[in-house]
């Protein structure tokens, strides 16, 4: 379970990106967090995972998010960046998947053979020893979710796991999300891609929760996006 | 456009290198730190007129470049920006030393050229030792191996990011030439007049990424320690490897092996 109570977040001085987020997401869902560019999706994604200051309270599972519990709560929370590019530092995708566990204590051995099965289930043992630079965007995409799952997190955060993919594998992401038996917070513009794969959405707008509940209600009500700059789901335009 | 590209290609090419097999590759990086510093200092307590001394200091690159499967050409290919700094190190010496050291027929060699030649030979060996060291190596497990020998934790991992961070410069400075070359009516290079605003927005958009990626190492919990990079045991072989190199570098250094040779034939 994740408790957000009262959570502000500022850059500048005054200036809000979020403020007033209460929520609490149950073990278990699939929660959608959208918003227009700037409501405060990823800065909410930072915070939870101790790398941004806020007020107020946010707990995983009765561990409050702060600088003495930041080892604990990475090792819950596994991350996935908007920019693959960015999370696969490593040369090889074999040793991007070991980078994580190995930081956690685990032997090589042990590192590799987890990476392994996560390739394996996620249907990339083909790139296990290919060099970072040299996959595809949608390879690397994968291979970043890959990355983050041999960390055996309890909970994903996602952030736009979909954009810059073709339909092909915007289509795979969907899939691995739905296998995943894992909490996971999505941050995303594609609604479509929220509504094959979170029955629960928050709508962020200037840094404030205006909507949250179930998806399907939310991704029929075309005023209330449209008030807060966002569309209808492709599905429901004509 | 195409020599960004190519510097950045060529720069991941050392992650390449260095994930090949070879013996030398599979030898402990501790093992070969050790090797390689008691290699340079060696090579570079040569006096400076022992030309004939350090010829014999080559075989050590020459051999390890052999061992490890790496063409020699590969070295200076990847260090042609640095290999005339070192070469210019000794310039001025034949001009400032011209006392004749010996008489070639109707030549004379001053002191000044022998020095310059010792000077070049040293700071070539020693870049061509090093960059063995890197490209079997990886600079994760350099860094491990640093950590190891009680090197601070913060220039290790300064040292590991700024290597981590070139990439994303280069890759950066790509986009933004890219970019910049996409409007600008076929001008040859970034004028003069973009160059401060060049400079400035790819040191904010190279903090901005990397950035990021240091965000994302820490999130998979790095902390400055190396243990990703293997812990692995030296083993008898490792050892070995060390004590008969350095072994050598000191007989090499006590004994003028290429003037008994020359004795001898």
């Amino acid at each position: 379970m994740i408790g957000f109570e009262d959570i502000s977040i500022e850059y500048e001085k005054g200036i809000k990106v979020i403020e007033g987020f209460s929520t609490v997401i149950r073990t278990g869902e699939n929660v959608g967090l959208i918003g227009a560019n700037g409501a405060g999706k990823s800065t909410l994604m930072k915070a939870m995972l101790g790398l941004l200051p806020y007020s107020g309270r946010i707990v995983v599972d009765d561990i409050k998010v702060g600088p003495a519990s930041t080892a604990e709560i990475r090792n819950k929370l596994g991350f996935i960046l908007q920019n693959s590019d960015n999370q696969m530092f490593m040369p090889t995708v074999i040793e991007d998947l070991m980078f994580g566990p190995m930081n956690y204590g685990m032997s090589p051995e042990e590192a590799e053979k987890k990476a392994d099965e996560v390739l394996e289930k996620l249907g990339l043992t083909d790139i296990k020893t290919r060099h970072n630079h040299k996959i595809s965007v949608g390879e690397k995409r994968m291979a970043a979710i890959a990355s983050v799952l041999t960390m055996e997190p309890e909970y994903l955060l996602m952030d736009e796991p979909t954009s810059a993919l073709d339909p092909y594998n915007r289509r795979v992401v969907i899939d691995i999300i739905n296998s995943l038996d894992k909490t996971c917070i999505i941050a995303s513009h594609d609604l479509d891609m929220i509504m094959d794969t979170c029955q629960r959405v928050i709508l962020l707008s200037k840094g404030k929760i205006v909507y949250d509940g179930d998806c399907e209600e939310l991704m029929k009500n075309g005023a209330l996006l449209k008030a807060h700059r966002m569309e209808l789901p492709l599905r429901y335009q004509n | 456009m195409a020599s960004i590209e190519t510097a950045a290609r060529e720069f991941r090419e050392m992650d390449d290198l260095a994930s090949m097999k070879s013996p030398m590759h599979d030898l402990h990086p501790l093992s070969k730190l050790i090797t390689v510093i008691a290699y340079i200092v060696i090579t570079v307590s040569f006096d400076r007129y022992a030309l004939s001394g350090i010829v014999i200091m080559v075989l050590f690159p020459i051999i390890t470049f052999q061992v490890a499967g790496i063409n020699v050409s590969t070295c200076f290919h990847k260090l042609s920006f640095v290999l005339p700094l070192v070469c210019a190190v000794g310039l001025f010496n034949p001009i400032f030393d011209r006392r004749p050291m010996l008489e070639i027929g109707a030549l004379t060699v001053s002191y000044g050229w022998v020095s310059m030649l010792t000077l070049m030979l040293k700071g070539i060996f020693c870049l061509m030792a090093s960059f063995i060291f890197v490209a079997t190596t990886g600079i994760d497990s350099i860094c491990a191996a640093l950590r190891k020998i009680h090197a601070p934790r913060m220039a290790v991992t300064l040292l590991m990011l700024t290597y981590r961070y070139v990439a994303v410069m280069i890759d950066e400075v790509g986009i933004m030439n890219n970019a910049y070359k996409l409007r600008s009516n076929n001008q040859s290079g970034i004028h003069v007049s973009a160059w401060g605003s060049f400079l400035g927005q790819l040191l904010l958009r190279s903090m901005d990424k990397a950035g990021e990626i240091y965000d994302s190492m820490q999130l998979r919990g790095f902390n400055g320690n190396f243990g990703f990079a293997g812990e692995r045991r030296a083993k008898a072989g490792d050892v070995l490897f060390v004590l008969m190199s350095i072994c050598l570098f000191m007989a090499c250094r006590c004994v003028n092996i290429a003037e008994i040779l020359g004795r001898i034939l």
